[in-house]
């Protein structure tokens, strides 16, 4: 087939579309929604651990990295939406990259700093199971959800889509996890949180593809 | 591009042919084979209607094209590439069955084209080509049978053995 009459066969099934929100409406919804998932799996987890909700955020160390994880999570939800956009700048990625960098680079810091109060106990992290499910089980149906809003992306970006919806949803799980179940060992929380989030975008790089349009050509 | 969106189709028709020019320049720049070039610009022009409904028009629409081109460009390539190390020439592959016999198509063109340049012979060379070369008979035994002399059948076989060779460019090789 020549493109002439690609474009004749194109134009003689054109249907209306509905227009797309802009991504900066489609991040701010997805996060309203993810906030709320985040927050509910925090209160359950709470409740599961000990018997009422409490709201733990007398550790510095820890409300600094969950802000930190907070604001990567809002980066990379936002870089996503954008990101899956064909004409948008490439450089929207490094809008997570930033916020993560700090993130990472505060727990690292922190976790030689424990090493030098603490000693060789601080090199060994504890295990943190509940953190880690929360992340996963709450985490993987919000990134699916941002998949399926953000599905035109897989014609253009799909792994940066993946990726950064997955970390986004980590993130955020990671956030409502820290605020209701501090840890005290940076060690921990930069394995295990660190370990739920690299799996989380493992799976959603795997699986999401599924979710994501894929260009079907002539 | 909105009016497309709305569903009008001439509206669409003459967008999408308006911008085949820049598809075209655009995945050229990237794609030197022209035939692999011209299937990046009809991908482009798939991915453009199938992603319609995210354009939004208070964005100018030159850099919405010039994206989706380059990226089914790059795609194109990349496939290619992928293509390209799976593939062998068979050029270097003159065998391609196990077994002996079936590796014998050469030769039967070889013989197949022999037959027919002896068909095409004069009958008198024919015969003498036959009976002095083929049948490998004595000159005086092949005289008796062919009814021809001895002279006139040493000249024909001279004449069909040049004959063939002219036509089979053996004489080339010499």
């Amino acid at each position: 087939m020549n493109t002439e009459s690609l474009i004749a066969e194109l134009v003689s099934g054109l249907a209306p579309v509905r227009r797309l929100p802009s991504p900066g409406v489609q991040a701010a919804r997805w996060l309203a929604l993810a906030i709320c998932c985040a927050a509910l799996a925090a209160v359950s987890q709470s409740l599961i651990m000990s018997g009422r909700f409490n709201l733990r955020i007398g550790l510095p160390m820890n409300n600094a990295q969950a802000a930190l994880s907070l604001l990567t999570g809002i980066g990379a939800v936002w870089a996503a939406a954008f990101l899956a956009h064909p004409e948008r700048s490439g450089r929207w990625l490094l809008l997570p990259l930033v916020p993560l960098a700090a993130w990472l680079g505060f727990l690292g810091w922190h976790w030689a700093a424990d090493v030098a109060r603490l000693g060789d106990v601080a090199l060994k992290p504890g295990m943190d199971w509940a953190c880690v499910t929360t992340i996963l089980a709450v985490g993987l149906p919000l990134a699916a959800v941002q998949y399926r809003a953000l599905r035109h992306g897989g014609a253009v970006r799909p792994v940066a889509v993946l990726l950064l919806g997955a970390l986004a949803a980590a993130a955020l799980c990671s956030t409502a996890t820290s605020l209701v179940h501090p840890v005290r060992l940076a060690a921990t929380i930069l394995t295990w949180h660190g370990a739920a989030a690299a799996m989380l975008m493992l799976l959603g790089l795997v699986l999401g593809r599924a979710l994501l349009q894929r260009p079907r050509f002539a | 591009m909105a009016a497309a969106q709305a569903g009008d189709a001439r509206a669409y028709d003459r967008l999408l042919r308006a911008a085949l020019p820049l598809l075209r320049a655009v995945a050229r720049r990237r794609i030197s084979d022209f035939a692999e070039a011209e299937d990046a610009v009809q991908d482009a022009f798939v991915t453009i209607h199938q992603l319609r409904h995210v354009y939004d028009p208070t964005r100018p629409i030159r850099p919405w094209f010039i994206a989706i081109t380059e990226r089914r460009a790059v795609d194109r390539l990349r496939r290619r590439g992928r293509r390209a190390g799976r593939e062998n020439s068979l050029e270097d592959y003159r065998e391609t069955l196990a077994t002996p016999e079936a590796n014998t198509g050469e030769q039967r063109v070889a013989a197949v084209q022999l037959r027919a340049a002896v068909a095409e012979l004069p009958p008198a060379q024919r015969t003498a080509l036959a009976l002095a070369k083929l049948e490998d008979l004595p000159l005086a035994e092949a005289s008796r049978r062919s009814g021809m002399s001895v002279g006139a059948l040493k000249v024909a076989t001279h004449r069909a053995v040049k004959t063939l060779r002219r036509r089979l460019g053996a004489e080339d090789l010499d």
